[in-house]
């Protein structure tokens, strides 16, 4: 990145031992502004490539689905999808439970426009010939089970995201369809299938961090985990049908931990999300329990100075790295 | 600027180098603490969450408190429809968070902390807001174009004093958006826009890219250069140009400032093919620029207006069935990428011209988590409620492993 002061202190840094000669050439060469990385660019125009091309497609099944034919979209679909998957496994470095990432910067986005174009294929053969019937939702099943395997395979976190949205929507999609029996209505049904995905998530991820199997995908894992949690305690702690008191206390006391832990690791993008959590749940209590709109301002401000002094202490105790 | 938070942001410049120099293996932990002690920086910083949680929460406790100061003046006796006072307690609380980002910057020694760019923030918006609503509301009986001049030249005026005393980031942009406001309503507004964005969009970029000026100035001239290039290229726009749109701006309030009063005429063939070319030329110089001086901000912007150019023409001529154009772009824009990717690895050294694909130095956990962030924004398939009727088969969800249109 080009900047005039890190270009000057560049050679006195290596003057001090502090920087290799041969590494500290290409860095001054980018801090004079002589060396661009365009890496960062050409990924840009994959992602919008492959969204482009995605859609298209998505457009393509839906309007020429007579003129073209069910048999035609579904294998051209997916011999597209097939190429683009033979070609990232052709170029993925060998099975590892570590850390094996391509360094070609076209593999994730070509891996996930074969995930994409397969997923695609998948759910219009479900729709056309319909074999699953009822259960058409164990589709995404499916789906996610495959994207996991290939993101392990592949060691691709933007894959292994993929895999876990798709299996929590596929448990969105049963949930839906929920009436009666023991989880009552189909929101409520909703929430437990949020909070019960929330944990397998959370237990993944600390299996993947006990065994040391893909140990680098269990932060992403925890994340979505904590925020399957949160959000269906949330949903519950919000509905005034149910005891919302005692939610939101369940509430405030997994967010509080969500902090606690992520601090202890040193996760900050998990503890903002504990720390606006327990923030959301104690102004819903304390809200309710106010009951007045001029009090409630007043909360809000005290409450939001107490929070700044609470993060100031915080990031001075944890010694937070400035950005 | 202080010349001591100057100073301080120069030697942050270098650790923050050294930080993702540490992060990409150049470096270990010992040799980023020993530049850090060489290059020491006495303000008070913070990650970018908490910078972000910082800034939200002094938003929200400001505004509550507002509400709340309000009530209370309401309370002892302050009238609502007293305009003067109301626009006045605006900009007294406007000038007491401006004051309060002062202090926090200068005693408390904040920078990129969050609760001082919020200050400021809040200090523009209360300034402004009272302003205009003195304006507007006052015993002044101003029309919408007066207000818009007085309160966008106001913007500019007050974006820009903020931008020389703390650099606080985002007010470049809205300093450069201001002046286009303001210049919106002046006679020959296409002409003056013209002229005023293509000639001072490159002295921003050279400001923006210049030594002897601190990182955080450099960063506001940058915004401030986007702002310039994109109004630029908005005037040059086939559609501005044909829907005449700089004369409707200008016909607010006929009293102050007439338009002509009549329907003006279509666009000559000549100034749509002016246009037309123009809408070539701007993202083609800014790519040529960015590739030649190697200025990323030209670079990326020449590529996002290139992309509107492509569209604006593909609507404009296009017969081919959208499905087909997204289909066929979507894969010229893969295809571009692989075969920049291959001629730039052939290369000797893997550049060209100071371009290369090869990271340098980056922090590749942040920007995977900005593309995991992307992906799942555009491809995370969502779960539906039940259709009304129950299952009828032909209902699926469209993609499973990401997509989520239904057909």
């Amino acid at each position: 990145m080009r900047s005039p002061e890190v270009a000057e202190a560049i050679p006195k840094l290596v003057e001090k031992g502090l920087l290799a000669p041969a590494a500290a050439a290409p860095l001054l060469r980018s801090a004079r502004g002589e060396l661009l990385s365009i890496r960062g660019e050409l990924r840009a125009v994959l992602y919008f490539g492959v969204l482009a091309i995605v859609t298209g497609v998505s457009l393509l099944v839906k309007e020429n689905l007579d003129r073209i034919g069910p048999m035609a979209i579904a294998v051209g679909i997916g011999l597209a999808a097939l190429a683009c998957l033979a070609w990232a496994l052709s170029r993925a470095l060998p099975f590892s439970w570590q850390r094996a990432e391509s360094s070609d910067l076209a593999f994730d986005f070509l891996l996930l426009l074969g995930i994409l174009l397969f997923g695609a294929d998948l759910a219009y053969i479900e729709a056309k010939f319909t074999p699953l019937g009822d259960a058409w939702g164990y589709h995404l099943l499916f789906m996610s089970l495959v994207t996991a395997a290939l993101a392990v395979r592949c060691d691709s976190r933007t894959a292994w995201s993929l895999a876990l949205s798709t299996f929590a929507a596929w448990r969105g999609v049963a949930a839906a369809g929920v009436v009666g029996g023991v989880l009552g209505r189909s929101e409520v049904a909703l929430r437990w299938n949020l909070i019960l995905c929330g944990l397998a998530f959370l237990g993944l991820g600390f299996a993947m961090r006990r065994f040391d199997r893909k140990r680098h995908f269990e932060p992403l894992t925890t994340f979505f985990g904590a925020f399957g949690v949160l959000a269906g305690v949330g949903l519950f702690a919000l509905d005034p049908r149910e005891n919302w008191i005692l939610w939101a206390i369940v509430f405030v006391a997994a967010a509080a931990g969500c902090a606690a832990v992520a601090l202890r690791a040193r996760r900050f993008g998990l503890f903002a999300l504990g720390a606006l959590g327990v923030y959301a749940g104690v102004s819903r209590l304390a809200f309710e329990l106010i009951g007045d709109v001029g009090c409630g301002c007043f909360w809000f401000s005290g409450s939001s100075v107490g929070m700044i002094a609470l993060l100031w202490f915080v990031q001075r105790r944890f010694r937070v790295e400035a950005a | 600027m202080r010349a001591e938070i100057a100073a301080a942001d120069r030697n942050f410049a270098v650790r923050r180098a050294a930080s993702s120099w540490r992060k990409a293996g150049e470096i270990d932990a010992g040799a980023e603490a020993a530049i850090a002690a060489l290059y020491p920086d006495d303000r008070v910083r913070t990650s970018k969450i908490f910078r972000v949680l910082f800034f939200i929460f002094t938003w929200f406790g400001f505004s509550t408190a507002y509400g709340f100061g309000l009530a209370f003046l309401a309370g002892v006796g302050l009238r609502w429809e007293d305009v003067g006072a109301f626009a006045f307690v605006n900009m007294v609380a406007g000038t007491a968070t401006l004051g309060a980002a002062e202090w926090l910057t200068g005693g408390l020694r904040l920078r990129r902390f969050g609760v001082e760019e919020a200050c400021t923030w809040i200090g523009f918006a209360h300034l402004l807001g009272g302003w205009l609503w003195w304006l507007v509301e006052g015993p002044v009986d101003a029309g919408v174009a007066l207000v818009l001049i007085a309160g966008a030249w106001a913007a500019a005026g007050l974006a820009t004093l903020i931008v020389w005393r703390w650099a606080t980031p985002g007010m470049g942009a809205v300093a450069a958006v201001a002046l286009f406001c303001g210049l919106s309503q002046a006679p020959w507004n296409h002409l003056l826009w013209l002229l005023v964005a293509g000639l001072g969009a490159w002295p921003l970029a050279r400001l923006a890219l210049a030594d002897h000026v601190s990182p955080e100035h450099r960063r506001r001239f940058g915004e401030a250069f986007v702002v310039f290039a994109s109004l630029f290229y908005c005037a040059v726009h086939v559609a501005v140009v044909e829907s005449h749109l700089f004369l409707f701006a200008r016909a607010f309030e006929g009293r102050l400032l007439a338009s002509s009063g009549a329907t003006p005429p279509p666009a000559s063939s000549v100034t749509v093919a002016a246009s037309l070319a123009a809408m070539v030329a701007v993202p083609a110089a800014l790519l040529l620029v960015g590739l030649a001086r190697r200025y990323r901000t030209a670079i990326v912007l020449g590529l996002l207006l290139a992309a509107v150019t492509g569209v604006t023409f593909a609507q404009r001529w296009g017969t081919w069935p959208l499905w087909l154009r997204l289909i066929l772009e979507g894969g010229a824009l893969v295809a571009l990428a692989l075969y920049l990717r291959r001629a730039l690895a052939q290369r000797a050294g893997a550049e060209w011209r100071g371009l290369t694909a090869l990271p340098l130095a980056e922090d590749r956990e942040s920007l995977q988590t900005l593309e995991v962030v992307a992906t799942l924004a555009a491809f995370a398939p969502a779960a539906r409620q039940p259709e009304a009727g129950g299952f009828a088969g032909g209902g699926g969800e469209f993609g499973g492993g990401g997509a989520s249109a239904k057909f």
